[in-house]
């Protein structure tokens, strides 16, 4: 009989406890700061409660400039996806060497988050909304690519052959059986991935990259809690709307 | 007559040490139905799909008319070679018309791939091929949703826009029912004697390799065991095919 695997529950619960008690000394975090928040943080957000709807039009400028940041954040992805997703699949790859390679910068622009490939293009090379766009696009063609990627990799072996036995070249057997085969993922995928860039992209403008996050992070700063208040507000209704309008896309899709 | 298909000395072993075919040399021929009998695991997939590349040989030499099957053969040789499969191989999403329109696809160049823009030429050919087939009036319908016996027609009309020289047919009923089997073969070989295309079949129905093949070859363990008409054929060499 084998021996009965060990279980890792003594060491997971250790090593939290341990984060825990590492965590409350460096960061000030501990049940005072958590009942400190509970006793102010009540008067502190009610400031929040009145918006101020002066500089609104030109917020909503700034908003429409977050809007198109990650619209073109989607564009981009789709350039880097579609020729990545080719390489990517295991049986359209052209080699090995071109899939493994490709999976491996897939995995990196996964673990790039898009705030930090933000600051890089902002701080790094000077950019401004299209790092935000660029910071966007690199990071979803790795998620992009790599769902099309195992579709393409799902679709069954004879639908290529099929294709390929008519003497059709690479391209012909992407064009007519691996695209329509998965079609469908694809724009799921794409509309699902645009939503989440046009979130994503009211946060970018923290790091410079664009956008109306610029704007709510010095209204913060300098309390002017009038103005914050209208922008979230502002974020909130964008996000709403592009959840309708994305999940009437989703819909009409089925 | 010049044949169309040659095997010179072809033998394919796969790299787990299974030889699918030993030696073998065989010389098919224009208009001539050519039926492959064997046991499971004797070769004939491997036979056939050695005929357009889809496997290559490990020795010995393939040509297909005055082509030599390599790989920078292949588009070449698979203009003038059909393939018919036992799962259709069709691609479900898209049209009949689409998919009779592969067929076209050795003639065509990535531009019109893209756009989809085939010449009227090529459409009159499909439309032509689907009422040969008895599918005139479905061919905008999507393919994954015909019947079984439907999608193989589609697959035999994907061949013949192919205007190529032999169709290949790799045991092309084991799916379909008795019935539909008959049409099926029906329409190949009358495909085969009007095109002046050479038809080379897997089948593992004796009854029907008997009844449609003008030349029957048996094979087992990757050597061929008889090569003669049907008439010429013993019960003997057929039980004796089929022992372990
Ligand atoms: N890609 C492959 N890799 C390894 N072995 C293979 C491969 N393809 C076929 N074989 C082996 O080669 C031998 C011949 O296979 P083949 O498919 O040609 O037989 P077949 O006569 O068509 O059999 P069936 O009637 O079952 O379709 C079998 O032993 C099979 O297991
Ligand atoms: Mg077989």
């Amino acid at each position: 009989m084998k021996p009965r695997p060990k279980s890792h529950v003594w060491w997971i619960t250790g090593l939290i406890a341990l984060a825990g008690v590492l965590g409350s000394a460096s960061l000030g975090l501990n049940l005072g700061t958590l009942n400190s928040i509970l006793n102010e943080g009540g008067p502190a957000l009610s400031r929040y409660s009145q918006p101020d709807w002066q500089d609104l039009p030109r917020l909503i400028g700034r908003l429409g400039e977050t809007l198109v940041v990650g619209i073109w954040g989607t564009v981009i992805n789709l350039f880097l996806a579609v020729p990545l997703t080719i390489f990517a699949a295991r049986n359209l790859a052209p080699n090995r060497f071109a899939f493994r390679g490709s999976r491996e910068l897939l995995n990196v622009f996964r673990a790039l988050p898009d705030a930090l490939i933000a600051l890089l293009f902002t701080q790094g090379i000077g950019l401004g909304p299209m790092a935000g766009a660029l910071a966007i696009g690199i990071h979803s063609t790795g998620f992009v690519a790599k769902a099309l990627a195992d579709a393409m990799e799902r679709v069954p072996e004879g639908t290529y052959e099929g294709v390929r036995a008519c003497g059709a070249t690479r391209f012909q057997v992407i064009r007519f059986a691996a695209w329509p085969s998965i079609g469908r993922e694809f724009a799921s995928t794409t509309l699902y991935i645009a939503d989440r860039n046009i979130r994503v992209a009211t946060t970018l403008g923290v790091v410079g990259a664009g956008g109306i996050g610029v704007d709510l992070l010095t209204s913060l700063r300098t309390f002017n809690t009038g103005r914050a208040a209208t922008i979230m507000v502002l974020i909130v209704g964008l996000i709403l709307i592009v959840d309708v309008i994305s999940n009437q896309i989703q819909r009409r899709l089925q | 007559m010049q044949p169309i298909v040659r095997f010179g000395n072809v033998t394919k072993r796969f790299p787990n040490g299974v030889t699918a075919l030993n030696e073998v040399n065989l010389e098919f021929f224009p208009g001539q139905v050519a039926v492959v009998l064997g046991p499971s695991g004797a070769g004939k997939s491997t036979l056939l799909r050695i005929i357009n590349g889809l496997e290559s040989p490990t020795t010995g030499t393939v040509s297909v008319g005055d082509l030599a099957v390599t790989p920078a053969n292949h588009r070449a040789v698979r203009k003038r070679v059909g393939m018919v499969f036992q799962q259709f191989n069709l691609v479900p999403r898209l049209s009949v018309m689409a998919n009779v329109l592969c067929g076209r696809l050795a003639y065509r160049n990535i531009w019109t791939s893209l756009f989809f823009t085939f010449p009227a030429s090529d459409f009159e050919l499909a439309e032509k091929a689907l009422a040969a087939v008895g599918l005139g009036d479905r061919a905008w319908d999507r393919v994954d949703k015909l019947s079984g016996g439907q999608q193989q027609r589609v697959a035999i009309a994907r061949t013949v826009v192919q205007q190529g020289a032999v169709i290949l047919a790799d045991e092309p009923v084991a799916s379909l029912d008795p019935a539909t089997s008959i049409e099926i073969m029906d329409i190949l070989v009358k495909i085969a004697k009007e095109t002046g295309c050479g038809l080379i079949l897997n089948l593992h129905q004796v009854d029907l390799a008997l009844k449609y093949g003008e030349r029957i070859i048996g094979i087992k363990r990757g050597v061929v065991q008889f090569d003669s008409k049907p008439s010429d054929l013993g019960e003997d060499q057929i039980a004796a095919l089929y022992a372990a």
